[in-house]
């Protein structure tokens, strides 16, 4: 007898659905970054952690991933910014020469 | 001030009796807003009336408290209850009260646009002692000014500045605690929405704009306490009060209704919170929309069109049409996306121009954050659904040359929620968010575009302290006009006291029609400082000065020679 509560396929359809548009978003950004931006870009960073977060179990490795992501995302952001702070805060001469 | 203060406190509290609805966060939400509208509401009457005077104002707050207080009102405040927040959080917010006392004191309004069109009508206003409803200076003079109604109440007893950026401190103050509503809301644990409300007062952008003046980050606040009252499932008439605040400070409030009213049909099957008395709620949220629907109506009566001057003026064009305005705001998305999000284009401004001043939180930990909890929670797709709808209906809304950025700073509220409820996921996350936060206290020392004035801020006396000095040498008392248009900075003349009278020339065909106009209006100084609407006038200023009428008496300032 069809049991509605612990049918797998709705899980497995969700995660098939979710894999395709964090796949489309990663072919998105290959396409569209310029390659020498590659290297700094969220969205393809995020992707690609939506994908390992949708097959990968939330056992031990997960939230060392997360933690990865989470400080790679940081070097990213302070890149773009930390020397425009340090300017403002009168610690640097001119922005970009921290 | 300190009496009206107390005055308006102890009946902000005897109004929430009568509307609250039992849970703590919310009343505490909508103690504020009582604040603001009991605020707003005495310093328009008093302006439409004419008694817009400290001492008038100042007497009024003694009756009205000696009223309060034989009421027996002081009896029933309740006994103060924090809620248990991290050590780390409380001597964070220690240190950012501090630092705000000192911001406050240190910064005369300097940005752009408070000193260009929000600020040069206070003026008027606190030395009329009544509502001035256009001075002619700039076309945004006539927008909805329900956050100067604020400012005015900060210097309307001194007859000074000193203390105009408390305005934007109170609203930093309601966005930490809509944000601790919100994620209470959500089903986090009281410590984790203190980090949550945190994280989001030390956002950059929200945070240099509360002591800038703007009134950017009022509006995003009330849009995050209207997103927290509706997910408290708050009655109605309680949800129309930041309603009719926001629409009274800002039309992008209004924009952002549309997200919110989606959020309101998803959380539809949540038990709902009732006030004590649904009639009295209806009573204050009819005062708050009245007061948010004056800027409107006072625009239809007095200039023809409820959004006067849109569409009249040549610096403010209406909107294109939709399909245009659609692509725009495609466009606008994928800039956000791909370049704003990273900061990276400029320091944090008051302005927002290039980026949208979320900072490394939202970045670093708010995105992988938001990517779990999407996944994991219901109410937090609902909830950004509804915050996403919100900012397309911003970005729809407003024409092309507009800087969007600052008019979005409701949406990292969303994200210091999803980090502060995936702290429990690993034991370095707590750390790693503590450390984020510190680069964020330091990055919201001073907005950029502050850091110029500082040489001339610093030096003067409190008595004195200006952000520009270009009208010393003008005496007290005499009238100085600039050329109708953007970027006058019209208000150093009057800053800090009040002490000169502010004008402004539309137009002039002719070198004698100028001096005819300054004659008229008894102005006896010119600027000519900012982009006049009309392209001819800088020449025929120019023509002026070359027949004598005007004399030179710095870059762009002239002292009228005829009498």
């Amino acid at each position: 007898m069809h049991d509605p509560v612990n049918d797998p396929r709705p899980v497995l359809l969700r995660r098939v659905a979710e894999t395709a548009i964090a796949a489309g978003l990663v072919v998105f950004r290959l396409l569209r970054s310029p390659v020498e931006e590659i290297w700094r870009d969220w969205m393809l960073f995020i992707a690609l952690y939506w994908i390992l977060c949708i097959w990968g179990r939330r056992g031990r490795l997960w939230p060392t991933l997360t933690l990865v992501t989470m400080a790679l995302l940081a070097s990213v952001y302070l890149h773009g910014q930390l020397r425009h702070t340090l300017y403002s805060l009168g610690l640097s001469a001119l922005p970009g020469v921290p | 001030m300190v009496v009206a203060n107390a005055a308006v406190l102890l009946g902000a509290h005897a109004t929430l009796r009568k509307i609250r609805t039992g849970v703590a966060e919310l009343d505490a939400i909508l103690f504020l807003l009582l604040r603001f509208l009991i605020i707003g509401t005495v310093v328009l009457a008093a302006g439409l009336t004419g008694t817009l005077r400290g001492s008038l104002l100042g007497i009024a707050g003694v009756v009205v408290l000696a009223i309060l207080l034989a009421c027996g009102e002081h009896r029933r405040l309740p006994p103060l209850r924090l809620p248990p927040i991290p050590r780390f959080v409380g001597i964070l917010l220690g240190i950012i009260a501090v630092r705000l006392a000192l911001q406050v004191w240190w910064f005369a309004p300097f940005a752009v646009d408070p000193v260009t069109y929000h600020l040069p009508k206070l003026s008027e206003w606190i030395r009329e002692g009544r509502l001035v409803h256009a001075i002619g200076a700039d076309p945004r003079e006539t927008f909805p000014a329900g956050f100067e109604l604020i400012e005015t109440w900060w210097v309307v007893f001194l007859r000074h500045d000193l203390l105009i950026e408390l305005a934007g401190v109170e609203f930093l103050v309601l966005g930490f605690v809509a944000v601790f509503a919100l994620a209470r809301r959500l089903g986090l644990q009281e410590p984790a929405a203190a980090l949550a409300a945190l994280l989001y007062i030390l956002t950059p952008g929200v945070h240099l704009l509360a002591i800038s003046c703007m009134n950017d980050t009022p509006v995003a606040v009330l849009i995050v306490a209207t997103a927290a009252l509706i997910q408290g499932r708050a009655h109605p008439a309680l949800l129309l009060i930041p309603v009719g605040l926001g629409i009274g400070m800002k039309p992008t409030y209004a924009y952002a209704l549309p997200g919110l009213l989606i959020l309101g049909w998803f959380v539809r099957r949540a038990p709902p919170s009732r006030p004590d008395s649904p009639r009295a709620a209806a009573l204050v949220a009819g005062i708050a929309l009245a007061g948010g629907a004056f800027w409107y109506l006072r625009n239809a009566v007095v200039f023809g069109s409820p959004i006067y001057p849109v569409g009249q003026v040549s610096q403010l064009p209406g909107l294109p049409p939709v399909s245009e305005n659609l692509v725009w705001a495609g466009r606008r998305f994928l800039r956000l996306f791909e370049l704003g999000i990273y900061d990276r284009d400029e320091p944090y401004t008051s302005l927002l121009a290039q980026i949208p001043g979320w900072g490394i939180a939202v970045f670093a930990m708010g995105l992988p954050a938001l990517v779990d909890r999407l996944r994991q929670e219901t109410s937090y797709r609902a909830l950004a659904g509804a915050l996403l709808v919100s900012v397309s209906g911003v970005f729809l809304m407003c024409p092309p040359q507009f800087y969007v950025y600052r008019f979005v700073l409701f949406v990292p509220a969303l994200f210091a929620v999803a980090i502060a409820g995936s702290l429990d996921v690993h034991p370095a996350f707590p750390r790693l968010a503590r450390a984020l936060t510190l680069f964020l206290l330091l990055g919201t020392v001073i907005p950029h575009d502050a850091t110029m004035f500082l040489d001339r801020m610093t030096p003067q006396g409190w008595r004195e302290r200006t952000s520009e000095t270009d009208f010393k040498d003008v005496p007290e008392g005499e009238k100085v006009a600039c050329l109708y248009g953007f970027n006058s900075y019209l208000y150093a003349a009057a800053a800090p006291d009040f002490r000169r009278p502010l004008a402004g020339i539309r137009d002039a065909s002719t070198a004698e029609d100028l001096r005819d106009q300054l004659r008229r209006q008894g102005i006896r100084w010119l600027s000519s400082r900012g982009d006049p609407e009309s392209p001819r006038l800088k020449s025929i200023v120019a023509q002026a000065e070359r027949a004598g009428y005007l004399r030179r008496h710095g870059r762009e300032l002239y002292r009228c020679t005829t009498p």
